[in-house]
């Protein structure tokens, strides 16, 4: 930003036509992939013109028929008699090219930006403005049915990897003319492009205004995915937690910017930053809102069993196993003890030895195309639960509690990354200080959540501090129309959700409803 | 911007000048110092793994000839009881290991313990305390303290009084369950159907033992041959000086739970039938089920039972002529359970008149029970405790000698019997 304004001065285009076209192909290095077509206007043959773009950026038909069509056959009046040559860019805009969406540029940096974002340079002899012409076309994903956050209810529409089709998935969402979309450019080298969107009157001018700030100061070469970004601006770099939300939906990031959240979007992946973000979002799946409150509000009950199975279950085990034989029920003792009979390590090794074996198979699993990675698992499954234990290597036990935080670990998916480095911490704290280390680990990582903060919301919120609102979409999922306020620790400038009352159907005998449809009463 | 950066590095360099101040570093140093010591000093450190530890089920004590202590433990062998269907391999009818060991303390034979059986004795979940007879006429408090101060015994052991050596106990062997320490602790827990016993637990007795005005007691269990479980546990007499039981004689017999032991301070003076153990308990205000036998209706061969449910006991005390006078009154619901040839419940006068056997049965075992500990000078049933908390000034009085102030005076019983459920059929088929 503040090398611009001395580098604009020498790279502007001049009048001739030759010494910019050379300008350009020295930018660019005269790749076989930069066209230059070279052409006189139809009816003014004596103006020599080019067009310059990147093949396979740009779709063909509109280059021939919106742009070099209009080009060769029209041109300035044949009865006018002076040519401005200085304004022929501003006249063939005006007269000549066919396409919606186009743009003046006056140095070469900047034509040079706009052809690489796909657009098609038009510059005429004796004139120092081009036409920076859109015609993008490339080879892109369509909207599939989004790999992450599947859900049976609800939108199968998932982002892609282009930044114009992105943003027109969430437009399509709200229709609000105040659906802010800012532009940006970011990475030295790979100038991707990311759009801010948010809601005005809705979202924090504060959250927005410091999301901007940081994303202006990011200093980075490439940025090829949303995470790295992310790194840049987050607020705890070193947490194994993460403060900033990402979705692949469409309607999840619109629901976020209808709370009062702030999303960016990229070029080039599917992956929608979001931010503040909040602890308890993890909790919460889109289909949550789409299914019914009871249901939903025991499926949170379930998430956070899992989660704390997640987290601490190893390590209650080892605890339990290694230093608290009295806690457990006599029988279960016995068979424990019976289990465990001749195996050669201690439970902390064991724990921790299984907990790596698991993460080898997840990570295998992962890469592999599917049929094989299915194979990996059931092979390496098999090997480990049967076999180890036949083998007398580890206890029978052991198996079920890693299988279990296995599992466990899946239903949460935005905590599987934070969950391992919980659970290995806590496990080697379980082997060596046995219920006191696991306490202690716990009080520990409660007052490190408790004391992160997300773009200024305190990210144990609505819990810690508490906001008794915000604890209807907690453990607990109200009905829509009882969610009245927005999470208080947005501090949206709107607090109060536009959710009216719900319709009551009308009860009378042979009196059918006024309203036609009983039932709730949608977000509006 | 740049004067925004210079402005906070001018900031940040503020904050390293704060920090390198010497007092600073030293508590940034201290308070390290600390939280790491936190870490390292305290806590668990004595990790002991599950499968090296000799898990003890039941405990037994005993006096050796030389006075010496005798502490037997069964000890599971886990092996043995391997879960989830071990094919042939599974339930072996023996999945303990009886070890003694021997020590002028309890404490001594504990630490003897580990060379008996090679791992290291886990009494956490140890259930019960088996007493031998000899070491509890000798005085319990001089042996508990162990079970109290080391860290792993339980306060809510059962305590059991046995007539016998300990370890015969420990011996013992029982069908159904595959650890006969388990076996033992269950009859003694299910004690509360018959109210023969009282599930006792250590810390039970040492509250009573402490306490003003009130004598422990202990379950008693009592081996009885096979042959004669048909008879009534409690017509099983007190065996003493019987000569020791042979091997082929032990496999013969199982345990039993037989009354209540009763002490005065920490030595064991005596023991109770069934009948006085459930008179006691309920005089205790230890609210307990049990069967009562009383006369049949007219032309049944049979004698009918009444279940009581329930027994509330209200003592009542006064000063007479310088003598403490009480009057103990037992309020009990009962429910019919067995009563053939009956006549038609539905008729008032037949309640009553079932209602009036119970209570002169009660009253009967009462009176019986008040007559054993009379005998043996002592106070079972916490009237004591009941005077010192409601009569302050008459235990002003008569505390000083306790048991003896109060079998001087007059005890008067009284039972106020109901019979609140008579089963599904209104009569018997006649």
């Amino acid at each position: 930003m503040r090398v611009r304004p001395r580098r604009e001065g020498p790279s502007a285009l001049t009048e001739g036509l030759d010494k910019n076209l050379a300008a350009l192909a020295e930018l660019f290095g005269s790749p076989p992939d930069l066209v230059v077509r070279r052409l006189r206007l139809g009816t003014a043959p004596h103006v020599e013109a080019a067009v310059v773009y990147l093949d396979g950026m740009v779709e063909d038909m509109v280059v021939h028929q919106h742009i070099l069509f209009p080009l060769l056959r029209g041109g300035p009046a044949r009865e006018e008699p002076v040519i401005l040559r200085a304004s022929l860019a501003e006249r063939a805009r005006e007269t000549l090219v066919a396409a919606g969406n186009l743009s003046e540029a006056r140095d070469l940096r900047r034509l040079a930006d706009e052809i690489l974002l796909g657009r098609v340079a038009v510059l005429f002899d004796g004139c120092p403005t081009a036409l920076a012409v859109s015609a993008k076309g490339w080879a892109s994903r369509a909207v599939e049915d989004p790999g992450t956050e599947s859900v049976i209810r609800g939108s199968r529409e998932g982002f892609t990897e282009d930044l114009q089709t992105n943003v027109s998935l969430v437009r399509r969402r709200i229709r609000d003319p105040r659906l802010r979309v800012e532009f940006l450019t970011l990475g030295r080298r790979t100038r991707t492009r990311l759009a801010i969107l948010h809601l005005e009157g809705v979202s924090s001018p504060e959250v927005l205004a410091e999301l901007k700030r940081r994303l202006r100061e990011v200093d980075i070469e490439g940025v090829l995915e949303s995470g790295y970004v992310e790194q840049y601006v987050e607020d705890a770099p070193y947490s194994p937690l993460s403060t900033m939300g990402n979705s692949e939906k469409p309607d999840v990031v619109a629901a976020k910017l209808l709370e009062g959240r702030v999303a960016v979007l990229f070029d080039g992946t599917p992956f929608a930053l979001v931010a503040p973000y909040l602890f308890v979002e993890a909790l919460q799946s889109a289909e949550d809102y789409y299914s019914r409150p009871f249901y939903v509000t025991l499926l949170r009950l379930v998430r956070v069993g899992a989660l704390l199975i997640a987290f601490m279950l190893p390590a209650l085990y080892v605890a339990v196993v290694s230093y608290h034989q009295e806690l457990i029920p006599t029988a279960l003792l016995i068979t424990l003890a019976a289990t465990r009979e001749g195996t050669p390590f201690p439970a902390v090794i064991e724990a921790v030895a299984m907990g790596v074996v698991f993460e080898i198979l997840r990570e295998a699993g992962v890469r592999l195309p599917r049929p094989i990675g299915q194979a990996v698992s059931i092979v390496g499954a098999l090997v480990i639960g049967q076999a180890a234990v036949q083998a007398g290597l580890i206890g029978t036990l052991m198996v079920i509690v890693v299988a279990l935080t296995g599992v466990a670990t899946f239903v949460v998916p935005a905590l599987i990354d934070a969950g391992i480095v919980f659970r290995a911490g806590l496990t080697l704290l379980a082997g060596v200080l046995g219920l006191y280390g696991v306490v202690l680990g716990v009080l520990l990582s409660l007052a490190h959540v408790a004391a992160l903060t997300s773009y200024g919301a305190p990210f144990f919120s609505p819990f810690t501090p508490l906001s008794p609102s915000g604890l209807l979409d907690t453990i607990i999922r109200a009905p829509l129309w009882k969610m009245r306020r927005r999470p208080v620790a947005l501090r949206s400038q709107d607090t109060q959700r536009r959710t009216g009352r719900r319709p009551k159907p009308r009860r009378g005998p042979g009196q059918p409803g006024p309203a036609g449809t009983p039932g709730e009463g949608g977000r509006s | 911007m740049r004067a925004a950066v210079r402005h906070r590095l001018r900031r940040s360099r503020g904050k390293t000048r704060a920090w390198s101040s010497a007092g600073a570093l030293v508590g940034f140093l201290l308070a390290s110092f600390v939280l790491s010591a936190s870490f390292l000093l305290s806590g668990c450190w004595d990790r002991r793994e599950v499968d090296k530890l000799a898990i003890v089920m039941a405990t037994g004590l005993d006096l050796t000839p030389e006075g010496d202590l005798l502490l037997t433990a069964q000890v599971v062998k886990p092996s043995e009881v391997k879960a989830g269907g071990g094919g042939p391999m599974g339930g072996s009818p023996r999945a303990v290991v009886v070890a003694s060991s021997r020590g002028r303390t309890v404490a001594e034979a504990v630490r003897g313990m580990s060379e008996v059986v090679g791992r290291r004795p886990f009494w956490g979940q140890s259930r019960i305390l088996v007493v031998g007879e000899d070491v509890a006429r000798a005085g319990l408090g001089d042996v508990l303290d162990w079970f109290f101060r080391e860290r792993e015994p339980r306060p809510k052991t059962h305590l059991v009084v046995f007539r016998g050596r300990a370890a015969d106990v420990l011996a013992a062997e029982n069908e159904l369950e595959t650890m006969p320490g388990l076996a033992l602790d269950s009859l003694v827990s299910l004690a509360s159907a018959t109210s023969f016993t009282y599930p006792v637990t250590d810390h039970h007795f040492l509250r009573d033992l402490v306490a003003p005005g009130r004598d422990p007691i202990a379950s008693a269990v009592v081996l009885v041959s096979r042959a004669g479980q048909a008879g009534f546990p409690g017509e099983e007499p007190a065996r003493e000086g019987e000569p020791p039981a042979t091997e082929a004689e032990k496999e013969t017999r199982r345990l039993a739970v037989g009354g209540l032991a009763l002490f005065k301070d920490d030595r064991l003076v005596g023991w109770t039938t069934p009948e006085q153990a459930r008179a006691i308990l309920w005089m205790c205000g230890k609210d307990g089920r049990s069967m009562v036998v009383i006369p049949g209706a007219p032309g049944s061969a049979r004698p009918a039972t009444v279940e009581v449910l329930g027994a509330k006991p209200k003592a009542r005390f006064r000063e007479e002529g310088g003598r403490l006078w009480l009057r103990v009154e037992l309020e009990c619901d009962c429910a019919l359970a067995d009563q053939p040839r009956g006549p038609d419940i539905v008729n008032k006068a037949v309640i009553r008149d079932i209602e009036g056997k119970v209570e002169e049965r009660l009253r009967a075992e009462m009176l019986d029970a008040l007559g054993v500990a009379r005998s043996l000078g002592i106070d079972p049933f916490g009237f004591g405790l009941t005077l010192h908390a409601r009569y302050p000034k008459l235990w002003k009085v008569f505390g000083q000698d306790w048991p003896c102030a109060l079998w001087e005076g007059t005890v008067e019983v009284s039972v106020k019997a109901r019979v609140i459920r008579s089963g599904l059929s209104l009569r018997a088929p006649q």
